[in-house]
């Protein structure tokens, strides 16, 4: 039509002299400058780093540690150096009858290469990193797989495929330990049952063994058997027997683990020999984490046992473990632990052992061995270096043994794998070589308990190391090297133990869990998320109140080894500034999200502690980690607790993340059993000895006042601003749900009303003016015509085409058609928009009843009849909508917008048909009561939706509107998204003109449904709705980012299900196929984007206040004559 | 029960009991009340109390929970009446350790030995010999002793020196015959002879 809206007439939202917008600019303009200032403001007070810093006493472990005076290396007596004494050779005899037992099973001589086994840990990544490095130097590796346990002698096996397949490109043969062991407690009675049972027990588990074995693809078993009684030696050979017949017909080797003590007594080693492949001897443990302090293994003490081996078989079939570890036992606590060379050296670093004389690596006992004492008490420290490592391979290789091991990989002196290496003997130049420490970034540990601080620089040291006329090497540390440092405090008291919850507060969860404690007078630290402290301050100040402590454990649970500095500070000091604003204290405690329980290994690793540290936080890890977030069930949870009780004293539980119904079970349960056992849960304040005040100080009134009313007024802004949102995204939802089923409701009630009601008795036909109003519609308006000439419509017709000053050949394809048809008419006029064009074909008509039709859209044979079907039946019914169809739906485009006349246009004008309150009678294909028209003030010129104002004008009226769903019209979409943008705009700000023009209708109870839903539906759901879509997506986005997801898109799945439930029913009913419904998804996605874009285009050209013009669309004539 | 005599058997049999690994299960005894005192062991009206020696370690006094739960476990059966050490080179009560089984509703048999440090088991007479028991040497040690048995205020069992060949009936008689100041509580002694080797690891008659 024209290219601007009829000037002269109050054109709706027109501001004629120009001043709302410059004012209106000027508004927002003030308001997203304070808006910004005061976000600016907010993240500048949560920038700012909160004043709390916890006593210095707490972080000065380093300081805390003394070297004693003094060496204890070579005065020390070793009463145990010849233990190996008490078990005396067997006689020439014995060496006869192993002879005998050898060539009687037929052994082959053993192969020639030196065996090179590596004992292996899962559960210690510098094991990991060990056997990646020296893998070249290794021909075996026993990783520990396989346990027998309980009376049945149960098989436990938990392979580590990823080892097995390293081992195997790497070409290392994988033999798994078998232990008799649970946990930490031995269980002599499944192997002393298994060996004395039934055959047939021994038999089953032979099988299951060797099943397992052959299936991981290893070359066998080691068994290291424990604590058996003696006594039932000869069982135990038949055992051994039995179980090596077994494996040698699969191909797999026995291999043996006998201890140099009382243990060695519990095989007879000359009858197994013969059963078994190899022994293997550990050659370590002269003393125990159980004995007093000493020697781990010294050179009388292990030379004496190689000659006892010696004594009782062939070494050829012997490796001796060489043990590369050291122990620190705590004499005041009498307490023990194996710990890593490198930790022995860092504990000898920041004790100043060097200081106190340095540790002589000497004869008699060629072991390293120090004293200190930490605030906890007096430790001596044993440990197996290179120096001590060498001198027992030098007797172990000149005494014939077949192999050696070292025991263990992860907790070895590196250079070790220098000695191995080395096949002739050392000499001067060696010995220099390995005088100098290199301190890798190995993460070494001091201390005990899982509260840590971190030092990360590392620093080589020296050792003199000085070569024997007998061949052996002697050292004396001079210089300790430090390797990076986890400093490790809070062991308190063996039978303290600390209750700890993450993730919280959660109000379902975190009041159970409250309710628990203070029924049995529990204290606990809750480390808590920022996020939801801020959902839920009132627990926050609950678990204060109730004598618990708090810690800090992010805002939104991110992990802080996959993040930058700034987030990590951002992320510690926001949660900071919302504990203060809600409690008015501070925290220095703080845990980090995820892998609490899994010790640093890497300096990568040690970054975010340190910074934390750095931050003033005291960093809390944990031990015992039942991992109740996966819910393995209570009782499980409660095992976990007491299986991993010796391990540490700091146990994580979770009070939110998810249902916490099984931890909140297994709660009571975990605290009974830790009374029972004698245990004493504590706060971390009495676990740490520091005041509960220095922990969590009270914010000084005087300590950054306006930074934290600024960021308590942000919290809180934030927090009501999350809960509108929340508030309002279940708000919408249900009345999406609402008014779809409503819809659906009203859409099928009136087809099936529809079904029943026979055709009205044949009755006079009405005579019917058919009105077109054209501008530059050469293309497509003789189709039009055509199709309209054809209808079956038995009355007086007449068709009126108002060519509204084409520029194109409009009026002489009309003027051809109307010389063969006399029935049709032409008008010209100048070009007056196309309400004008209206007006003035109403006023050419000569009938009663009139009918609309765009010129680009096609009747069927039966339209006009369906149209005039109602108005000819009831008079108060003034307008008539058809239905519309997209004639042209051949491409993503115009299929989308099919499915959106059938789903949003049709459907609803189906429903509303139901309870009277169609809000727009189409232009494009409708049939209306010339007289109400009239009496409506004819077409107006101040809205671009001439067809919904004069539906809303005749509603005014009294007047009934009706959808005649067999009315159908083939109509032209666009096809290209500019084009569907420019109509779709058009659109929206008519109907937004509309809306506005007769915003006096809404809630008016004079127009009923019309007032109360349909229009209030199309301001809430077709303009609001549809505007906030990009904020409504980056909700969503940002939900998913923060770790809603699961809950947003629930909500999102149920809109996304509404409009297939509508999509699949409209298709029904319009008997479309139900495939069709699919694309909704897409248009989901795609599709409301462009209509939120002219939705807010439309918005800021109301407000502009400017006249907008008809965008008129280019034709294409692509919808085909369905004559 | 006072009698010395059928505490005797009753002892042999609740060890051996113990050893056959009975998987039936018996009345425990009720949890012993707080401040319940003087108390006395009644006897099961059918069946048996089971109770253990367990491997609570090379000094016998390592008592764990643990170890407890993980040997009820695997003979399938609560212990009634759990046996540890107490050597008289420790100098002290072994508190922790029969509050821990009292917790655990079960009567702490507590063999207390006259061995000093070092402990070992081929080692000769040592400062705690019987004629130095006898005559008075210890007396302040065995009144403390008895004195903390009497606060414990539960019900126990005490076995002066495992095997009564060590233990002549004197010396029995010089412990017994110190009485300490209160009223005594419910503090039971039983004598029990060596008639073999242990059946098994954690067991003893």
């Amino acid at each position: 039509m024209s290219s601007s809206a009829a000037p002269g007439g109050k054109f709706v939202f027109l501001d004629a002299a120009g001043r709302r917008w410059p004012r209106l600019r000027r508004w927002l303009f003030a308001l997203g400058c304070a808006g910004l200032f005061a976000v600016v403001l907010f993240i500048a007070s949560v920038w700012v780093q909160p004043a709390v810093r916890f006593s210095p006493g707490v972080r000065e472990l380093r300081g805390q540690l003394k070297a004693a005076a003094g060496s204890l290396g070579v005065q020390q007596a070793d009463p145990k150096a010849n233990s190996w004494q008490r078990y005396p050779a067997q006689s020439r005899a014995g060496q006869e009858r192993l002879a005998k037992l050898r060539a009687a099973s037929g052994k082959t001589p053993r192969e020639p290469r030196e065996v090179r086994l590596g004992f292996y840990v899962d559960w210690d990544a510098n094991a990991l990193a060990s056997l990646r490095e020296h893998a070249a130097d290794l021909t075996h590796v026993t990783p520990e797989w396989f346990s027998i346990s309980g009376p049945e002698a149960t098989l436990n096996v938990e392979p580590d495929a990823p080892l097995a397949e390293f081992c195997a490109a790497r070409g290392l043969n994988v033999i798994p330990i078998l232990r008799n062991l649970a946990g930490d407690i031995w269980q002599p009675e499944a192997v002393e049952n298994l060996a004395r049972g039934p055959a047939q027990d021994r038999a089953r588990f032979i099988a299951g063994l060797v099943g397992q074995i052959s299936s991981l693809k290893v070359g066998g078993v080691l068994l290291e058997w424990s604590e058996l009684d003696p006594a039932l030696r000869e069982d135990y050979t038949q055992l051994l027997a039995e179980l090596s017949r077994a494996l040698h017909e699969a191909d797999k080797e026995l291999w043996l683990t006998v201890s140099m003590d009382d243990q060695s007594q519990a095989f007879d080693l000359g009858a197994v020999s013969g059963s078994v492949d190899r022994f293997v001897a550990t050659m370590s443990g002269e003393h125990s984490e159980s004995d007093e302090p000493g020697p781990l293994a010294s050179q009388t003490w292990f030379e004496g046992w190689l000659g006892v081996i010696k004594e009782y078989g062939d070494p050829g079939q012997w490796v001796v473990a060489l043990g590369a570890y050291g122990t620190d036992w705590d004499t005041t606590r009498h307490t023990a632990e194996t710990i890593s060379f490198r930790d022995a050296m860092s504990r000898a670093s920041y004790s100043g052992a060097e200081g106190a004389g340095g540790v002589p690596v000497t004869a008699p006992h060629w072991s390293g061995r120090y004293a200190y004492s930490d605030p906890g008490g007096e430790h001596v420290v044993s440990f197996l270096d290179a120096i001590a490592f060498h001198n027992q391979l030098l007797a172990a290789r000149a005494a014939g043994f077949s192999g050696v091991g070292v025991q263990r990989l992860g907790t070895e002196d590196p250079q070790i794998w220098d000695v191995l290496k080395r096949s002739q003997k050392v000499d001067a130049a060696f010995a220099q070589t390995i005088s100098h420490l290199h301190a890798d970034q190995t993460v070494t540990h001091v201390g005990r308990g899982e509260v840590v601080s971190v030092d990360t620089s590392h620093d080589d040291g020296e050792r003199n190391v000085i070569l024997g006329d007998d061949g052996r090497l002697s050292a004396h540390y001079t210089d300790f090297p430090t390797y990076p440092v986890l400093y490790h405090q809070g062991a308190g008291d063996k039978h303290f133990v600390t209750l700890t919850f993450d993730d919280g507060p959660n109000p379902k969860w975190t009041p159970q869990v409250l309710d628990i404690l203070k029924a049995r007078g529990v204290p606990a630290a809750f480390f808590i998320l920022g996020r939801n402290a801020e959902d839920y301050p009132d627990l926050v100040r609950r678990i204060l109140a109730e004598g618990h402590e708090i810690g800090n454990h992010t805002y939104t649970h991110a992990n802080l080894a996959e993040m930058s500095a700034w987030r990590m500070r951002l992320e510690l000091d926001a949660t900071e500034r919302l504990i203060e604003s809600i409690t008015g204290i501070s925290t220095t405690l703080f845990r980090p999200p995820y892998n609490a329980d899994a010790t640093p290994t890497s300096i990568a690793e040690l970054a975010p502690l340190r910074y934390a540290e750095e931050l003033g936080y005291l960093v809390v890890l944990e031990k015992i980690d039942p991992q109740d977030w996966a819910r393995p069930g209570a009782e499980t949870i409660l095992q976990r607790v007491k299986d991993q009780r010796n391990e540490g004293n700091i146990i994580l539980l979770h009070d939110a993340g998810g249902d916490r119904s099984q931890t909140v079970a297994a709660l009571p349960q975990i605290i009974d059993w830790l009374t029972e056992r004698g245990d004493r849960i504590v706060s971390l304040s009495e676990l740490l000895h520091i005041p509960r005040g220095d922990l969590m100080p009270p914010v000084q009134a005087s300590a950054q006042p306006s930074m934290r009313a600024i960021a308590g007024t942000g919290f809180r802004l934030w927090h009501w601003l999350v809960e509108f949102l929340w508030a309002f995204m279940i708000f919408t939802t249900a009345l999406v749900v609402v008014r779809s089923l409503l819809i659906a409701w009203l859409a099928w009630r009136q087809q099936r009303e529809e079904a029943r009601t026979p055709p009205p008795a044949p009755a006079e036909p009405l005579p019917v003016s058919v009105l077109i109003a054209a501008f530059n519609e050469g293309k497509v308006i003789a189709n039009t015509l055509r199709s309209v000439l054809a209808s079956e419509y038995p009355g007086p017709m007449e068709v009126i085409v108002v060519d509204d000053g084409s520029g194109d050949d409009t009026a002489a394809v009309v003027g051809s058609v109307a010389e063969s048809d006399g029935r049709v008419r032409l008008v010209r006029q100048a070009n007056a928009g196309k309400s004008a064009a209206l007006s003035r074909a109403l006023s050419c008509a000569l009938h009663e009843i009139v009918v609309f039709l765009d010129a680009d859209t096609h009747f069927e044979k039966q339209t006009i009849a369906q149209l005039v079907q109602s108005l000819a039946a009831d008079p108060r019914v003034a307008s008539v909508s058809g239905n519309a169809r997209v004639g042209n739906a051949h491409n993503f485009v115009t299929r989308c917008q099919q499915l959106e006349y059938i789903c949003g246009f049709n459907l609803d004008r189906r429903a509303y048909t139901r309870w009277d309150c169609v809000t727009v009678v189409p232009g494009a294909v409708s049939a209306l009561r010339r007289s109400a028209i009239e009496a409506a003030g004819g077409f107006s010129h101040d809205t671009l939706a001439e067809d919904t104002d004069m539906t809303l004008m005749l509603h005014r009226l009294g007047y009934s509107a009706r959808y005649a769903s067999r009315a159908v019209a083939w109509t032209e979409a666009p096809e290209h998204w500019g084009a569907l943008a420019k109509q779709r705009f058009r659109w929206a700000f008519g109907t937004m003109q509309c809306l506005w023009k007769h915003r006096d209708m809404v809630f008016n109870p004079r127009y009923r449904a019309l007032a109360f839903f349909s229009l209030p539906s199309i301001w809430f759901f077709q303009v609001f709705l549809v505007a906030i879509t990009p904020l409504a997506e980056a909700v969503l986005l940002y939900a998913i980012a923060s770790g809603y997801g699961a809950q947003i898109w629930r909500y999102f799945l149920v809109f996304l299900s509404t409009d297939f439930f509508l999509a699949a029913l409209a298709c029904w009913l319009e008997r479309e196929p139900l495939l069709r419904a699919l694309l909704i998804v897409p248009m989901r996605l795609v599709y409301r984007w462009l209509l939120a874009w002219v939705i807010w285009r439309a918005i800021f050209r109301a407000l502009k206040g400017a006249l907008v013009g008809w965008g008129k669309l280019d034709r294409t004539a692509t919808v085909p004559a369905r004559l | 029960v006072r009698s010395p005599f059928f505490l005797l058997a009753l002892l042999s049999l609740v060890s051996l009991a113990a050893c056959e690994r009975v998987g039936s299960r018996g009345a425990a005894p009720a949890r012993p009340s707080a401040g319940a005192a003087p108390q006395s062991l009644v006897l099961p009206r059918h069946g048996l109390y089971t109770g253990a020696y367990i491997d609570f370690g090379e000094h016998e006094d390592d008592v764990t929970l643990e170890k407890i739960e993980a040997f009820e476990k695997m003979v399938g059966k609560r212990q009634a009446i759990i046996a540890s050490s107490s050597y008289w080179g420790e100098q002290s009560f072994p508190e922790a350790n029969v509050r821990l089984i009292a917790r655990h509703g079960a009567v702490p048999l507590v063999f207390w030995s006259p061995w000093d440090r070092p402990y070992i088991e081929t080692r000769g007479p040592d400062r705690y010999s019987l004629t130095s028991i006898i005559a008075g040497e210890h007396d302040a040690y065995i009144d403390r002793w008895a004195e903390a048995a009497h606060a414990f205020g539960h019900l126990m069992i005490v076995s002066l020196g495992n095997e009564m060949k060590w233990v002549p009936a004197r010396t029995q008689r010089a412990i017994r015959g110190r009485k300490p100041s209160k009223p005594h509580g419910g503090t039971s002694w039983i004598v029990s002879a060596r008639v073999a080797q242990p059946m098994s690891a954690g067991c003893s008659t």
